[in-house]
C-alpha cells in the first residue's frame, strides 16, 4: 500500500462513514416526520393522533414499517415492468443524494487525524447548483411512475406533478440567486458562515424567502399544492398502482425531500446550524440545525392542516404569473441594491 | 491501487454510461425508451466533465440537459406519441449511413490518437493557491517562471467574470437567442 | 504525467458524435432525430472541455492593475465555448419539440417520411 495514499484513504472512510450516518438519520427522520404530522394535525383538529402503539405512539413508525413490508407486492399486468420498478429507486435515490452538500456544523477538530472533519457529507464551490441538479431528477421518478402505471390516473398525476415542479423550479433557482449574489458564493457551508460573520439573510432577502417557502412545498408536492395526488380527482395520482415497499419508497421520497428542503431553508436564510452572536460545540450546532428543520416541518403541517387544495390551473398561473416575475424582481432589486452598496451609497 | 487506476476507473464507467445510453438512444425501439437512454448518456457526459477538473459543467450539463432538455423530450412524447413502438423505427437509411459513418469514425479516431497535440506538461490544471513547478515553466518557456503563482480564482466566479468582460458578445448574443427561442416556441406551438 | 491521455476523451467524443449523426441519419421520428443532434453538441463539448484542459491556451499573461505582475491566469476559452453551446442547445430543444408538437397537431404523427406537404 502506497504511503501517501493514507490520507486518501481516511477521507474516503470518513465520507463513507457520514453517509452512513446521514442515511440512518434521513430514514429515522422520515419515519418520525410521518408520526409528527399526524400527532400535529391532530392536535389541530382536536383530537389526540396516535396513542396506542408505544407511549404516546412513538413505535407506530416502527409498525407502519412492518407492516408495509409484509404487504403483497402487486405488479399489474399492464405495466412497462423495467420503469415501473425503476421510478421509486430514482425518487428515492435522488431524495437521499440531494442532501449531501448540507452543512450541519462548523468544521471540528478529530481526534483520529490532523486537520478539521466536515459536518456535512461534502462542501463544494458548486454544492448550491448542484444540489438543484439533483432535486432536477425528482420529476423522472414520478413522471415515469406515472408512464409506466398505464393507468390514466396515474399518468395524469405524473404529468401534472412533473409540469408542476419544473415551473417551480425556476422560480426557486431564481429565488435563491438574490443569496447567492449578496454572500457570492455557491457553497452552502460559506453561506451560513457569511450569515454568522453578519445578519441571517431572511432579512435581507424577505421576498426571496417567502417566494422559496412557496416554491419549497410546491417542489415537494406538499398540500395546498398536491395536485399530483390530489384523492378527489385521481386517487392517488402518481403512485396508484403502487404497494408496499415501492410505495413505501415513494413516501419516504417525499418525506426526505421535505427534510432537505428545511435544511436548505435554513441554511440559506436562517443562518444555518448556527445562532447570532453565540458559539457553539459541534452538537450545539447540530441541535440548532435541528431545532431549525423540525421548525421547517412543522411550517409544513401547519399549512397542510390549514390551507384548502388549490385547483391546477390556479397553480400554474401562480408559478408563472405571479412567482417568476416576483423572483425576477427580487433578483433586479438585489443587483441594484448590491450595486448601490458597494458603491457606498448607504454610508 | 494507485490514485490514477482509480481516476481510469472513473472515466471508464463514465466513458461507458455515454456511449452506451448513445447506443441505446439510437437502437431502441419505442421513443421513450430512447429518451431515457439519452438521460443516462447526458449524465455519463458530466461525470466526464467531473474527471476533467469541470465541476460546473458538469452541474450545468445535469441542471439544462438532464433536468430541462430531457424533461422537456420526454413530455412532448407522453403528450402525443401513442406508447406502443413502431416496428420501423429506422428509415430505408441505415445501410448508407453506415457506409458513410464507418470511414469518419475510423478517421476520426486516427486523427486524435495520432495528432501530435501540444499538451502541456502539467496536464493537471494547478488549483488556485499553487505555483508554477519547474516542468510548466519548462514547457512554456518566455510565459512562466518557476515559482510563479498561478490564478484560478474560485472558478465558478472566474467563468463568470470572463463571461461578463472576454465574452461579453458571446454572452448578450446567447441571451437574445434564447429569449428569441422562448418567444419563437410559443407562437409556434400555441393553436 | 496525465492521469487520463487526452486522445481518450478525444475517442470518446468521437464514439458519440458517430452515434448520434447515425441516430440523425436514420430514425424517422423526428424526436429521435432531435435527440441524436443533441448527442453530437454533447460530444462536441467533451471535445472543448477536453481540449481547454489539456491543450488550452492556458497561460495567458495577466495583465491587470489588481494582479501582482507575474501571476497567470488560466484561460477560460473551452468552458465557455461549452457553456454556450448548452444554451443553445437548450434554444435548440425548445423550438424544435415546439415545431414537432405544431407538426403533430396536423400530421397526427411524428414521422419525418409522411411530413412531405412540400411535394404537394
Amino acid at each position: 500500500m502506497n504511503p501517501d495514499l493514507t490520507p486518501t484513504i481516511w477521507i474516503l472512510l470518513e465520507a463513507v462513514v457520514k453517509g452512513a450516518i446521514v442515511i440512518g438519520a434521513l430514514l429515522t427522520g422520515f419515519a418520525y416526520s410521518t408520526w409528527f404530522e399526524r400527532k400535529v394535525i391532530a392536535r389541530m383538529q382536536v383530537r389526540l393522533g396516535p396513542n396506542k402503539a408505544g407511549p404516546a405512539g412513538l413505535l407506530l413508525p416502527a409498525a407502519d414499517g412492518l407492516k408495509l413490508f409484509f404487504k403483497e407486492n402487486i405488479i399489474p399486468r399492464a405495466v412497462d415492468k423495467g420503469i415501473f420498478f425503476l421510478a421509486p429507486l430514482i425518487s428515492m435515490t435522488v431524495a437521499v443524494l440531494a442532501f449531501a452538500v448540507i452543512p450541519v456544523g462548523d468544521p471540528t477538530e478529530v481526534p483520529w487525524r490532523e486537520g478539521l472533519l466536515q459536518l456535512g457529507i461534502a462542501d463544494f464551490d458548486v454544492a448550491l447548483l448542484y444540489l438543484l441538479g439533483v432535486t432536477s431528477f425528482a420529476v423522472y421518478g414520478i413522471a415515469l411512475a406515472g408512464w409506466a402505471s398505464n393507468n390514466k390516473f396515474a399518468l395524469i398525476g405524473g404529468l401534472r406533478a412533473g409540469a408542476q415542479m419544473i415551473s417551480y423550479e425556476l422560480a426557486m433557482g431564481l429565488s435563491i440567486l438574490g443569496v447567492v449574489m449578496i454572500v457570492g458564493s455557491l457553497s452552502l457551508h460559506e453561506i451560513v458562515v457569511w450569515q454568522k460573520a453578519h445578519v441571517w439573510l431572511v432579512l435581507l432577502q424577505p421576498l426571496g424567502f417567502v417566494i422559496y417557502v412557496i416554491t419549497a412545498i410546491a417542489e415537494t408536492n406538499r398540500a395546498p399544492f398536491d395536485m399530483p395526488e390530489a384523492e378527489q380527482e385521481l386517487i392517488a395520482g402518481y403512485h396508484t398502482e403502487y404497494t408496499g415497499m415501492r410505495f413505501a419508497l415513494f413516501f419516504q421520497a417525499e418525506y426526505i425531500a421535505m427534510l432537505t428542503v428545511c435544511a436548505l431553508a435554513a441554511a440559506l436564510f436562517l443562518g444555518g446550524y448556527s445562532l447570532p452572536g453565540v458559539e457553539l460545540p459541534w452538537f450545539g450546532d447540530l441541535a440548532v440545525f435541528l431545532g431549525k428543520v423540525i421548525a421547517g416541518m412543522f411550517v409544513f403541517v401547519w399549512i397542510r392542516a390549514t390551507m384548502p387544495r388549490l385547483r391546477y390551473d390556479q397553480l400554474m398561473d401562480f408559478g408563472w404569473k405571479v412567482l417568476l416575475p416576483l423572483s425576477i424582481i427580487n433578483v433586479v432589486a438585489t443587483a441594484v441594491g448590491l450595486a448601490l452598496y458597494q458603491n457606498g451609497v448607504f454610508g | 491501487m494507485s490514485q490514477q487506476t482509480v481516476v481510469q476507473l472513473v472515466f471508464g464507467v463514465m466513458a461507458a454510461l455515454s456511449l452506451g445510453g448513445a447506443m441505446g438512444v439510437v437502437m431502441a425501439r419505442t421513443v421513450f425508451v430512447s429518451a431515457l437512454w439519452l438521460i443516462l448518456s447526458f449524465v455519463g457526459v458530466a461525470g466526464l466533465y467531473i474527471t476533467l477538473g469541470a465541476g460546473f459543467l458538469a452541474v450545468i450539463q445535469v441542471l439544462v440537459y438532464v433536468g430541462a432538455i430531457s424533461v422537456l423530450i420526454l413530455f412532448a412524447i407522453m403528450l402525443t406519441e401513442d406508447v406502443m413502438g413502431d416496428e420501423h423505427p429506422n428509415n430505408g437509411q441505415v445501410g448508407l449511413a453506415i457506409i458513410l459513418l464507418t470511414p469518419l469514425i475510423f478517421l476520426l479516431g486516427k486523427w486524435g490518437f495520432t495528432a501530435n497535440w501540444p499538451v502541456k506538461a502539467a496536464a493537471i490544471l494547478p488549483r488556485s493557491g499553487l505555483s508554477v513547478d519547474a516542468a510548466t515553466a519548462a514547457a512554456l518557456p518566455g510565459a512562466l517562471k518557476t515559482g510563479d503563482a498561478f490564478l484560478v480564482p474560485d472558478s465558478v466566479a472566474y467563468l463568470g467574470r470572463v463571461l461578463m468582460t472576454e465574452h461579453f458578445l458571446a454572452f448578450e448574443v446567447v441571451s437574445v437567442v434564447l429569449l428569441v427561442a422562448l418567444v419563437g416556441a410559443i407562437v409556434i406551438a400555441r393553436d | 504525467m496525465a492521469m487520463i491521455p487526452l486522445w481518450w476523451y478525444l475517442m470518446v467524443a468521437a464514439g458519440l458524435f458517430t452515434i448520434g449523426l447515425y441516430g440523425a441519419l436514420v430514425r424517422k421520428n423526428a424526436v429521435s432525430v432531435l435527440m441524436g443532434i443533441e448527442l453530437m453538441l454533447n460530444a462536441v463539448n467533451v471535445n472543448a472541455v477536453a481540449f481547454w484542459r489539456y491543450v488550452s491556451p492556458t497561460a495567458k499573461a495577466a495583465a491587470g492593475a489588481d494582479r501582482p505582475v507575474g501571476d497567470f491566469v488560466v484561460g477560460m476559452d473551452g468552458q465557455v465555448f461549452a457553456v454556450v453551446v448548452i444554451a443553445l442547445a437548450a434554444a435548440e430543444a425548445a423550438v424544435g419539440l415546439a415545431m414537432v408538437i405544431a407538426l403533430y397537431r396536423s400530421r397526427r404523427s411524428f414521422n419525418l417520411p409522411q411530413m412531405d406537404q412540400l411535394q404537394g
